[in-house]
């Protein structure tokens, strides 16, 4: 197991920020670190970085705990970080920024690697440009290229597709699968739940300090159906009439062919709508509760929680 | 390369070739001009003597690069903090220590230049040249010890403040901590 974090207690000023996180990844997974603003997983990820002591817990890197500064060090070089604060130093070149953490990484880079390396993010900068002129999604990719330069074992992101274009989100999305396919582990954070649906094979969810829900993405999809929704299968198609004049507390999203989508009002009981559409000349022959995404697992797992 | 000497040019770089690190060079380069023409007028005045005029300026000086010293000194840890610099700079491997006297020797750097900027005051005040030799010695050997404790200050200050201002005041963080900021 490339991190594993059990039972993280963590305080600031008297004041607790993390109350229980767990947290696992493997070689080759991407895991989705998700949460509502404040919910503690900036300082989670300080904490696994050891910028933050932990109160109690275990925090766990490549088998190991970072218990001297040595071993911090033999973590840190096998682990590409993406923090949440990525300043620059906005009056060197991208190409003298990536040699200089290459360095202090112990790698001797030359030129055609620094190329290699700001390609692969998709940053062709201007011979000589500096940083101070680059966008935010410019930046954004070259933060991720510095993450990226030691070719590591262990990739922290927190929110890496932040600033970027439609195009550029997808290449580094591409970019991601491909690391994670050759073993790397990646935990990301983000709130962009289009890139955990797309990217994450687990997740964890975490709120206001303790994490409420972790596991893989399909177990959490299962557990947490969208109970309002449905999907019918009709074997008569009513009239656009009927449609219209759908029994209260029931609304159509959608049909094509034989299959109605329904979205029924919390309270009321499903039964009683198949009933009423029944007694209406509806030939159901199908019913299916829908499944919701992402998104939908995660309004539900936060719903009432977020103080 | 070593982490110390990467992290020491990087600083050099920081004062040189950033816009921020470049006005402080100037506005003490002004400053220096402005004391300059002071000390030669009084010893155009003959109000005083030649030797006490370079030794005048040789604690101007000091006193001008203590204060960019302690500037740089702050600014390397706070300033990054700020910027959002150090924290990739904390995530690499380079050992704390390592980074710690990086930066002090981005300091020493900012001492060399400052150094090597005063020399043409210098030779100006000591009416083109006297005591020049003495005035250096007494700079290289006051002013050096002066100039790194002011800027080891800033770096100390840097770190109290980002402990001060987000960190954990319950705790109370070891010497280094204090002074690499985490």
């Amino acid at each position: 197991m490339l991190l594993s974090v059990e039972s993280l207690k963590l305080s600031i000023n008297n004041i607790p920020i993390l109350d229980g996180v767990h947290l696992s990844l493997n070689e080759g997974e991407i895991h989705g670190f998700l949460g509502p603003n404040g919910a503690g997983k900036s300082t989670t990820i300080n904490a696994i970085l050891g910028l933050l002591k932990a109160d109690s817990g275990h925090i766990k890197i490549f088998g190991k705990e970072a218990a001297t500064d040595v071993e911090g060090r033999m973590i840190r070089k096998q682990t590409g970080v993406l923090p949440e604060q990525n300043g620059f130093y906005e009056w060197m070149t991208a190409a003298n920024y990536l040699e200089f953490f290459s360095s202090l990484y112990g790698h001797s880079i030359n030129k055609e690697k620094i190329q290699e390396g700001l390609h692969r993010v998709g940053l062709d900068p201007k011979n000589g440009q500096i940083i101070g002129t680059f966008s935010h999604g410019m930046k954004q990719r070259l933060g991720l290229a510095r993450a990226l330069v030691s070719n590591p074992r262990l990739i922290i992101l927190d929110e890496p597709t932040n600033g970027l274009d439609p195009r550029g989100r997808r290449d580094i999305h591409d970019l991601l699968l491909s690391l994670a396919a050759k073993g790397a582990g990646i935990l990301l954070c983000t709130h962009l739940l289009d890139d955990v649906e797309r990217l994450c094979s687990s997740v964890g969810v975490i709120v206001d300090g303790r994490t409420i829900a972790d596991g893989a993405v399909n177990d959490l999809l299962r557990n947490t159906e969208n109970v309002n929704n449905f999907r019918l299968r009709v074997t008569s198609p009513p009239s656009a009439k009927e449609l219209l004049n759908l029994t209260e507390n029931v609304l159509l999203i959608s049909h094509d062919d034989e299959w109605y989508h329904l979205h029924i009002d919390t309270g009321t009981p499903p039964e009683t709508v198949w009933q009423q559409l029944f007694d209406r000349g509806w030939k159901i022959a199908e019913i299916h509760r829908e499944r919701g995404g992402v998104e939908d697992m995660y309004l539900s797992l936060t719903e009432g929680k977020i103080s | 390369m070593n982490a110390t000497f990467l992290i020491a040019r990087k600083e050099a770089g920081e004062l040189l070739l950033n816009l921020r690190g470049l006005t402080w060079l100037i506005t003490v380069s002004v400053c220096l001009s402005a004391f300059g023409l002071l000390l030669v007028s009084n010893t155009e005045l003959s109000l005083l003597d030649n030797a006490q005029v370079v030794y005048d300026m040789t604690g101007i000086v000091t006193a001008l690069s203590g204060l960019l010293a302690l500037v740089v000194g702050t600014d390397t840890i706070a300033g990054e903090r700020e910027r959002g610099s150090l924290v990739p700079l904390l995530l690499t491997p380079a050992p704390r220590n390592g980074i710690l006297f990086g930066k002090l020797g981005g300091v020493a750097i900012a001492w060399t230049i400052m150094y090597f900027l005063s020399l043409p005051y210098l030779w100006a005040v000591g009416s083109t040249g006297q005591n020049m030799l003495d005035g250096m010695l007494v700079l290289a050997i006051l002013g050096t010890p002066v100039v790194l404790g002011f800027g080891f200050f800033g770096l100390v200050l840097g770190g109290y403040f980002i402990g001060f201002c987000l960190g954990d005041r319950s705790r109370r963080p070891d010497f280094r901590t204090l002074c690499v900021g985490l």
